[in-house]
């Protein structure tokens, strides 16, 4: 088949689409492209739509003269979205002329008159990789439009068919969640129409577009709101094509409540700029779109259009399961194991009770369902906040009842409706008597505090602790063995042996002495005396305590002024690494350990809270208070409804109730 | 001996002038001109003499109204100066319609005017004379619309030979004494008249009657010229093209009758409503002017681009409304 030299360029009835919504926002649709619109403005949409699409149109264009349809079907299978569109556009009325003897154009009436029709079939196939590792495939989806052209004139002296082939190729990127990109690739192939007697080009656009959801209920949104808010943008570059003109195109997509969009949109033809405007109704699976697009500089022309579509998204049944009723109260102040001075203290605290659902969404179009854990929170009633009845909900802030010194639990309890099933949370509260030089911002007063109530160290009778006074050999020892709780016989045996000769039956200190040596966390001198009344050094006090926690030894350097032979750096390593040693940066400041330095009362009570065995009494003085406390809890501390705990109920749907056993208050 | 060598160069130089000086000029042709430039005889015979300067005419052929070029009948080609005559070989309409007649001759130098051809313009006449009334360069034809002041032009041709005083011209039967005659300088059998009345909205009749100088009379009339001055523009029938189906090839042409003078834009679309041409035509000139308008196209975008195959629509935009449309169709 022989083709002249030079050939035209075809028209492709499926390069502009005349649905509503996509005029409705001036044709911006290529980022969008997520029903069966898309399979026209960018296959790669398809990708992302879960269920059945198809949307059509069946109208008179431009004055009336051209009988356009278009038809998209689309829908998404297990190897990805496949669709199916036709688009067409005829006309007739072109009737064959010839010359009067007046040599006026008249019709010639021994011919028929000429009819064109223009269609093109589309096969479509779009993927998106959702599962992928890669971050920038999970975002990306790729689709194409396969499209076999047919042309025929009718009529005249002869008729005339031309066939063509060619191929759209579509992208979508997401490169944050509420903003998506696409890219349309019309025509890519270069393919031609082939006519009896010549070949015509088949142009296209290249179709860059984006858009973002600006409001939106999902996380997929700029801002979260209840309303629906879509902004899109396209610019098309024309190629092979009878435009020459790049052209642009602006839309808005309102949805103020689910079933209604408004739209409005610039529409850039290639010698005209539009307003465009469109509402869309959604009923049911199904979607009405109205658009009005005028079209500046062709009066008369209709500006009206109207098309349907199926969209399948209100066909999604929702089941909604509870799983369980939680507490959620949060006490903001006091913290837990909160340490104060004062008689009362400021509460914070927000009852409330979270209920955990499964909400499992379920596409009866294709079976596919996804599930998603939902926590919502509620607030509790018949708040009782250390035994004071609240009744605002919200953020409630009150003072407490007067504590007493020492161990404190405040009690927030509500009810959760309309199970009626109270539930508690607690906090503790330690209330200390200071001693006279030890202020309660003082560095180390939390283990002073502690150690004191669960009665490892005592203050002096004068009610000062004397925290930077040097520990004696004496006292650490007495302090070690009094956490070890030696029973009051084994120190009254130990209390008859003198077994340093500077330590007689009458010390205070010979017991602890006796079984400490005898332990052997610390040794005598070699002339028998203990010293006992001697300071120790820092290096001392370190070395008697890891041998007491049973810290096991490291060789190494701790510290930059201890030297590679000191004797101790077997107990100062392992003591540093499990942050025994941290107050030496923190409070003092200094980076180097200096051995020789008094260990400090202080500084005994720091380290030794640190070691494993205080650290279980501390939490056991918590958990169950102070020894001589426990099981003391004052009448008007204990709430006014009986406390109960809830168990997690297995998985029932909403309509069953919540079942709770009751259970005593201590 | 002596002689014989002179006779012999001599030829050798003569033969070298004939090489430095040859003939490069094709021959020059004329028609020998009918009377008054007009003829009675629908398949005229044109005579006329080819010469050439320098060399023997070898061939003459003639063609009239552009068509194909054929052999003249002549006698033996032997000399620098033919005669020639050419019938025509196809009926030529009569009436004040310029037939042309064309002559290509080649000499024994092969030298031929390929552009340039010698040619005659005449009419083909009948026994009474040939009236043409025509406004703004288009002939009008009863059912014409006109504009409030046309501008109509009548020529009268005859082989009889005329003078201006029996040329008379009537408006609605009514005798209009205001026309401009002119006897045409160069040829006594031509007479224009130009007449600018003002007319009323409505329907009108023209009629124009001349004798020549043997007495015969000829009567041409229009009737049913419309007039709308107060009107919206409209078409009268249907813009058409020619030729349709067109091949792309040259220009196309597109009519239409526009009721009165008006700025028009002629905007070429393709179905889907997407502009392709634009063209502008002003008030009262060819394109925007009251009757019939013939304007051209050359097919293309305006960028350039050829269009492929199919139909397209053109809509005559008057004065900022769509007056009518049209549609052509593309078979390359």
């Amino acid at each position: 088949m022989g083709f002249p030299s030079s050939a035209g360029t075809s028209i492709d009835p499926s390069r502009t689409v005349y649905l509503g919504r996509t005029l409705g926002m001036g044709g911006a649709h290529t980022a969008l492209s997520d029903d069966g619109e898309g399979l026209f403005t960018n296959p790669a949409g398809l990708g992302e739509t879960k269920y059945l699409q198809m949307s059509g149109v069946s109208r008179r264009l431009f004055l009336d003269e051209t009988a356009y349809f278009i038809l998209g079907f689309s829908m998404p299978t297990e190897y990805g979205h496949i669709g199916l569109g036709y688009a067409s556009a005829y006309t007739t009325g072109s009737y064959a002329t010839t010359r009067d003897n007046d040599n006026r154009i008249i019709i010639n009436p021994s011919l028929e008159v000429m009819a064109y029709d223009s269609n093109v079939i589309l096969l479509s196939y779009a993927k998106n990789f959702p599962q992928q590792e890669n971050e920038f495939l999970k975002k990306l989806s790729l689709g194409c439009n396969l499209k076999f052209f047919n042309q025929s004139i009718t009529g005249g002296n002869s008729g005339a068919k031309g066939t063509g082939i060619n191929l759209d190729i579509g992208v979508m990127y997401n490169p944050v969640n509420w903003l998506k990109s696409g890219l349309n690739l019309q025509n890519m192939l270069g393919g031609s129409i082939n006519w009896n007697n010549s070949s015509d080009k088949i142009g296209g656009y290249y179709k860059l577009g984006f858009a973002a959801n600006v409001l939106g209920a999902s996380t997929e949104a700029l801002y979260k709101h209840e309303q629906k808010l879509i902004a899109a943008f396209d610019y098309d570059l024309p190629h092979d094509s009878l435009d020459s003109a790049a052209l642009m195109h602006v839309g808005l997509e309102w949805l103020p409540i689910k079933n209604i969009a408004l739209r409005c949109g610039l529409n850039q033809e290639s010698q005209s700029l539009g307003l465009t405007l469109g509402l869309g109704l959604i009923q049911g699976n199904f979607r009405f779109d109205y658009a009005y697009a005028a079209r500046p500089g062709i009066s008369g022309d209709n500006p009206h259009y109207f098309s349907i579509s199926y969209i399948g998204s209100d066909n999604v049944k929702i089941e909604k399961s509870l799983k369980k009723k939680e507490s959620a109260i949060k006490v903001i102040e006091p913290a837990d194991r909160y340490i104060t001075s004062m008689e009362i203290v400021k509460i914070i605290t927000e009852p409330k009770f979270a209920v955990i659902s499964e909400e499992k969404k379920i596409w009866e179009s294709t079976g596919t369902s996804e599930a998603a854990e939902i926590k919502e929170f509620y607030d509790l009633t018949n708040v009782y906040v250390d035994g004071k009845k609240i009744e605002q909900t919200g953020t409630v802030e009150v003072n407490s009842q007067p504590m007493k010194y020492g161990r404190n639990v405040i009690y927030v309890t509500g009810v959760i409706t309309p199970d009626s099933i109270a539930i508690t949370t607690e906090v503790k509260v330690l209330r200390f008597d200071p001693f006279k030089d030890t202020e309660m911002t003082y560095w180390a007063i939390t283990p002073i505090a502690l150690n004191s109530e669960i009665g490892l160290i005592k203050g002096y009778p004068d009610n000062t602790f004397r925290p930077e006074k040097g520990i004696t050999r004496a006292e650490l020892l007495s302090l070690l063995i009094r956490t070890l709780n030696v029973s009051p016989e084994a120190l009254d045996e130990a209390s008859i042996y003198e077994k340093f000769t500077d330590v007689p039956k009458d010390n205070w200190a010979l017991p602890y002495i006796k079984i400490g040596s005898d332990m052997g966390l610390v040794e005598g001198y070699p002339d028998g005396t203990f010293k006992p009344n001697r300071v120790l050094a820092r290096a001392e006090g370190i070395a008697i305590i890891a041998r007491y926690a049973n810290l096991p030894t490291k060789e190494g350097i701790a510290f930059s002024d201890l030297k590679e032979d000191f004797w101790a750096n077997k107990y100062i390593l392992p003591a540093k690494e499990s942050g025994w040693l941290n107050y030496l940066k923190e409070h003092y400041e200094k980076d180097i350990f200096s051995p020789e330095e008094d260990f400090s009362r202080a500084e005994a009570s720091y380290v030794l809270y640190k070691t494993a065995p205080v650290q279980k009494m501390v939490d056991d003085f918590w958990m169950q208070g102070a020894t001589e406390e426990r099981g003391k809890v004052p009448e008007w501390m204990l709430p006014k409804n009986e406390i109960t705990t809830i168990e997690a109920v297995p998985q029932i749907n909403a309509t069953t109730e919540v079942k709770a056993e009751k259970k005593d208050s201590d | 001996m002596i002689k014989k060598i002179f006779f012999i160069f001599t030829i050798i130089i003569l033969l070298g002038f004939n090489k430095a000086f040859a003939d490069t000029i094709p021959p020059a042709a004329s028609f020998i001109p009918f009377n008054l430039n007009m003829t009675t005889d629908n398949t005229p015979t044109l005579t006329g003499i080819a010469t050439d300067e320098e060399s023997i005419i070898t061939s003459i052929e003639c063609r009239i109204d552009g068509g194909a070029f054929t052999p003249a009948t002549v006698g033996i080609l032997d000399s620098s100066t033919e005669a020639f005559s050419f019938k025509s070989p196809i009926a030529l309409v009569r009436g004040i319609i310029l037939h042309t007649a064309e002559v290509k001759c080649t000499d024994s130098a092969n030298n031929v005017d390929s552009t340039n051809f010698a040619s005659y313009s005449f009419y083909v006449v009948g026994d009474r004379p040939e009236i043409v009334i025509t406004s703004g360069g288009e002939k009008i034809i009863s059912g014409d619309p006109v504009d409030l002041s046309p501008s109509f032009e009548v020529k009268v041709i005859s082989n009889k030979g005329l003078t201006v005083y029996p040329l008379r011209a009537f408006i609605d039967n009514i005798f209009q004494e205001n026309l401009t005659k002119v006897v045409d300088a160069d040829n006594l059998g031509i007479i224009t008249a130009l007449y600018n009345p003002t007319l009323l909205d409505g329907t009108h009749s023209l009629k124009v009657d001349m004798t020549d100088n043997l007495g015969n009379i000829t009567t041409r009339e229009v009737i049913g010229l419309v007039v709308q001055s107060g009107q919206e523009i409209s078409l009268q029938g249907d813009p058409l093209s020619f030729p349709n189906p067109y091949n792309g090839v040259g220009n196309v042409n597109l009519s239409y009758v526009l009721s009165k003078d008006s700025n028009v834009a002629l905007t070429i679309y393709d179905l889907m409503g997407n502009q392709l041409s634009k063209q502008n035509y002003s008030n009262g000139q060819n394109g925007g002017k009251a009757g019939y308008n013939e304007v051209t196209w050359d097919g293309k975008t305006t960028g350039g681009a050829d269009l492929g195959n199919g139909i397209y629509i053109y809509l005559i935009v008057a004065d900022g409304k769509v007056a009518g449309k049209g549609k052509l169709t593309i078979v390359r």
